[in-house]
């Protein structure tokens, strides 16, 4: 399976595919919320397999089950890492010690680098927010082609000249791609020694001018063409896909509850602080338990 | 009249140097009270100090004092180092410094069931190298007045060598009068943020701890209940520790109070010698019940939050009472928070930006518009694509100091494209629709719309397009070198405030952890040295790409 295709959204589902654009933005951006606003490990363990059972129902394809895998397994490997040795909570226990807290300059600096046993749960845990976002939004990218989301952009009042932009770098990207793989080949033929015949990331400083230089001119050529057509100054008018009622009901209910579960969380952390009313003693209950 | 003035100097220095001026004074209370209360009377079987000072002053030699406490009938001395107890008292042997000498100490005199109720009386007396000085003390002794001549009591059978003090409980947080506030939850101790702090103290170097901001506003009031059933006074030294919960080690945390000298100059000293823990004098003063409210004194920069347990120690006259009470130490995300914040005016600001943007696009035009989408595809191709796939496995790899590799992306090459873009089309507004490009880009082919990243982009917006407004760029008729090194250098440290407001973003909102030197780190390798190298780049290449714009 190629780059392109791994990013593409025709595999899935049909319902997946057919769900509006608009539907799966706002979908994204609570549980995005949700993500960030809920602490306990349970609860964002269950929103985590949620997303996992969307793109089972989606029907995600096994290879890019394998890639969403890997990418879920390193991002949370990197955040196990990170907080393992950044790990700021008792009790903590030094697995091993990085740098001495006795190395000079670095010992001082650091005040020693340890990787608590600890931190590597906590970063498994915390780790869980950015994975649900990845899978979650893995899955809109893989059942939504870019024009339903664009649609759903411009349903916004995204300004049509904004649209025309983004349409135009969307376009553009696999000519981009394939650019900087000219250029690339074109300086490994300049090269003048054997190993810069095969390198590519010793030429990779050396990109950035002939490719700029060259979208400066299709820039040139393709305003040429669409002021002549009157396109750029034009209202534009996209055909749009309907937004069905039980969509539009089900991002409001969400809605609802997202705003219930930041709300509620609000107060329970107000509570903490000493702005505390008896009336809300159940809600700080709920909080404290599941959220 | 020179002789005369010979003769006195002479004289005086005899004087010095001889016992002439010498002089001892004798000071002693029974029963004393640390908070100086005039007890006159004594309970049954209770405990109770005797406090014994004496000064010596224009003795120019050590010398040797005996002191001797000759105690009524029916009272004994407890057996205390230094003092050895005989059959009618206790007598001590006591070091006199020369010049001036002051000793001092406390001899716990304890009730028996023999002594005699009514007025008694305690001889102290301190004998030197031919001097004796001697105070006669009169107290009054009530058998019944402790609890264990109380009929009631005697199913409770107290042990006289342990005093029977004890520590009924131990509650925080309190208001200073001791005041529990149902509101808060008991046990939780809120600490301030002090990472900022944090961070100037390692600049500084060790010692630039705020002290008197650390004892002038303690972390939290304690109360203690203690009992005291046979009325005893005694003076007991207080500890509270903060132990790990899992290995029940001694944690770092908590300190006590210094005071302020002169070598420490105004403020507080900081250095007590008394390492992770909180300790003070507290006097029982002869009451069944007795609360004392005492601060906790937190180090800011050394607690950890977390679950620990607090162990409590009241120790004194050879025996200590330790209870131990669950404690949470939570920090105040108060920079998380002024960052958030920060991000949410810069979000508002950014509709003023929003507004603008598509006069920005009439005004470069079509061409300029399509060259900003080709920026923004080569921004999003070249920067966020490789970091989305490539920076996990990195992450994987390098951990927390991925960043330092993929900001090589993130920080050259992005500077690099917006400088270079602002070189050709240099309007206010272009390097927002650049950002909002890409933010779409990656909404729409990665799915990553979420409110850090609309905030993150703000950010970014506001922070850059305001300093080069500020700094002139857009008014300026020619761009030259010296002017773009600046604006280049004023980029990075832009972009190293935009790294700090973004990082503390993701501690907040991902409950993440980051050392403050990691901070200072990216701020200044990420932040200021790649983007500066890239605005420079990119200003170099933006003069050449004018050449392409002019052919």
């Amino acid at each position: 399976m190629s780059m392109r295709q791994l990013w593409e959204g025709t595999e899935a589902r049909n319902w997946a595919r057919d769900i509006n654009g608009q539907t799966k933005l706002i979908i994204l951006f609570l549980y995005a919320v949700l993500m960030i606003t809920i602490d306990n490990p349970r609860s964002l363990f269950i929103l985590f397999m949620l997303t996992l059972v969307f793109h089972g129902a989606a029907g995600t394809s096994f290879y890019k089950w394998k890639v969403m895998a890997v990418l879920l397994m390193l991002g949370l490997w990197g955040s196990m890492v990170s907080q393992a040795l950044f790990f700021s909570q008792i009790p903590r226990t030094p697995l091993f010690v990085l740098v001495s807290p006795d190395t000079p300059f670095l010992g001082a600096v650091t005040g020693g680098l340890f990787v608590y046993r600890e931190g590597i749960l906590y970063g498994a845990v915390q780790g869980l927010r950015a994975a649900t976002m990845l899978s979650l939004g893995l899955l809109v990218c893989w059942t939504s082609d870019p024009r339903q989301l664009l649609n759903a952009l411009l349903s916004w009042r995204l300004p049509p000249q904004v649209a025309f932009m983004l349409v135009t770098a969307i376009r553009f990207l696999p000519v981009l791609a394939a650019e900087t793989g000219e250029i690339i080949t074109a300086l490994q033929l300049r090269s003048d020694s054997q190993r810069g015949r095969t390198a590519v990331l010793q030429h990779i400083p050396y990109i950035a001018k002939p490719l700029l230089a060259r979208c400066l001119r299709r820039a040139q050529t393709l305003a040429l063409s669409v002021v002549s057509r009157g396109f750029f100054a034009a209202k534009g008018s996209v055909a749009r896909q309907s937004w069905k009622k039980s969509e539009k009901a089900g991002c409001v209910a969400f809605c609802l509850f997202t705003l219930a579960v930041v709300g509620s969380k609000i107060c329970y952390v107000l509570s903490e602080q000493g702005l505390y009313f008896g009336l809300l003693r159940k809600v700080y209950d709920i909080s404290k338990m599941y959220l | 009249m020179k002789k005369v003035f010979f003769w006195l100097v002479a004289v005086v220095m005899l004087l010095t140097g001889s016992d002439a001026f010498a002089g001892q004074q004798l000071d002693a209370v029974f029963p004393y009270s640390l908070e100086k209360r005039n007890i006159q009377t004594v309970s049954g079987h209770s405990t109770m100090p005797l406090y014994i000072n004496l000064t010596s002053f224009d003795v120019p030699r050590i010398q040797q004092a005996e002191v001797s406490v000759r105690l009524p009938e029916g009272f004994s001395a407890l057996p205390k180092e230094g003092w050895q107890v005989t059959k009618d008292g206790a007598v001590a042997s006591w070091s006199l410094d020369a010049d001036y000498a002051q000793n001092f100490d406390l001899l716990y005199i304890q009730a028996e069931e023999t002594a005699v109720p009514g007025s008694n009386e305690i001889v102290v007396s301190v004998k030197g190298d031919g001097w004796e000085v001697q105070k006669k003390l009169q107290f009054q002794y009530d058998a019944a007045g402790g609890n264990v001549a109380q009929p009631q009591e005697k199913t409770k059978k107290i042990d006289r060598k342990k005093f029977n003090w004890y520590i009924q409980s131990v509650t925080l947080p309190v208001d200073p009068f001791g005041h529990r506030d149902d509101r808060t939850e008991n046990g939780v101790i809120y600490v301030r943020d002090t990472t900022l702090e944090g961070f100037r103290n390692r600049m500084k170097g060790e010692g630039a701890t705020n002290w008197s901001a650390v004892f002038n506003h303690p972390a939290a009031f304690l109360l203690l209940d203690m009992r005291n059933p046979q009325k005893d006074i005694r003076v007991l030294k207080f500890k509270a520790q903060l132990l790990d919960r899992v290995t029940g080690n001694v944690a770092e945390g908590l300190v006590t109070a210094g005071k302020t000298n002169h070598e420490a100059g105004e403020g507080w000293a900081g250095n007590t010698g008394e390492e992770s823990e909180t300790t003070a004098l507290i006097s029982l003063d002869g009451k069944k019940t007795q609360a004392f409210v005492l601060p906790l004194y937190v180090d800011y920069f050394k607690v950890l939050e977390g679950e620990y347990t607090l162990r409590v120690t009241v120790a004194g006259g050879g025996q200590q009472k330790i209870q131990e009470v669950p404690l949470t130490i939570a920090k105040k995300q108060s920079l998380g928070l002024m960052a958030v914040a920060f991000a949410f005016v810069c979000f508002l600001l950014m509709f003023i930006l929003l507004f603008r943007m598509k006069k920005c696009i009439f005004e470069i035009g079509a061409k300029g518009a399509i060259t900003v989408a080709l920026f923004a595809a080569i921004s999003f191709g070249g920067i966020a694509l490789p970091s989305t796939v490539l920076g996990d496995l990195v992450h994987a790899l390098l951990g927390p100091f991925s960043g330092l590799v993929t900001g090589l992306l993130s920080g050259i090459m992005q500077y690099l494209l917006i400088v270079s873009l602002l070189v050709l089309y240099r309007k206010l507004g272009v390097l927002t629709l650049l950002y909002v490009l890409k933010f779409m880009l990656s909404g729409i082919m990665f799915g990553h719309f979420s409110p850090i990243g609309v905030l993150s982009t703000s950010v970014y917006i506001v922070v850059t397009e305001s300093l080069l407004w500020i700094s002139g760029f857009y008014t300026k008729e020619i761009l030259k070198t010296n002017y773009m090194f600046f604006v280049a250098l004023l980029l990075g440290m832009g972009d190293a405030l935009i790294t700090f407001v973004n990082l503390e973003q993701m501690m907040f909102f991902y409950r993440l952890y980051y050392a403050d030197w990691f901070l200072a780190m990216y701020m200044i390798v990420n932040g200021l040295l790649y983007s500066s190298i890239g605005s420079w780049i990119g200003y170099k290449t933006g003069i050449k790409l004018r050449q392409v714009v002019g052919e």
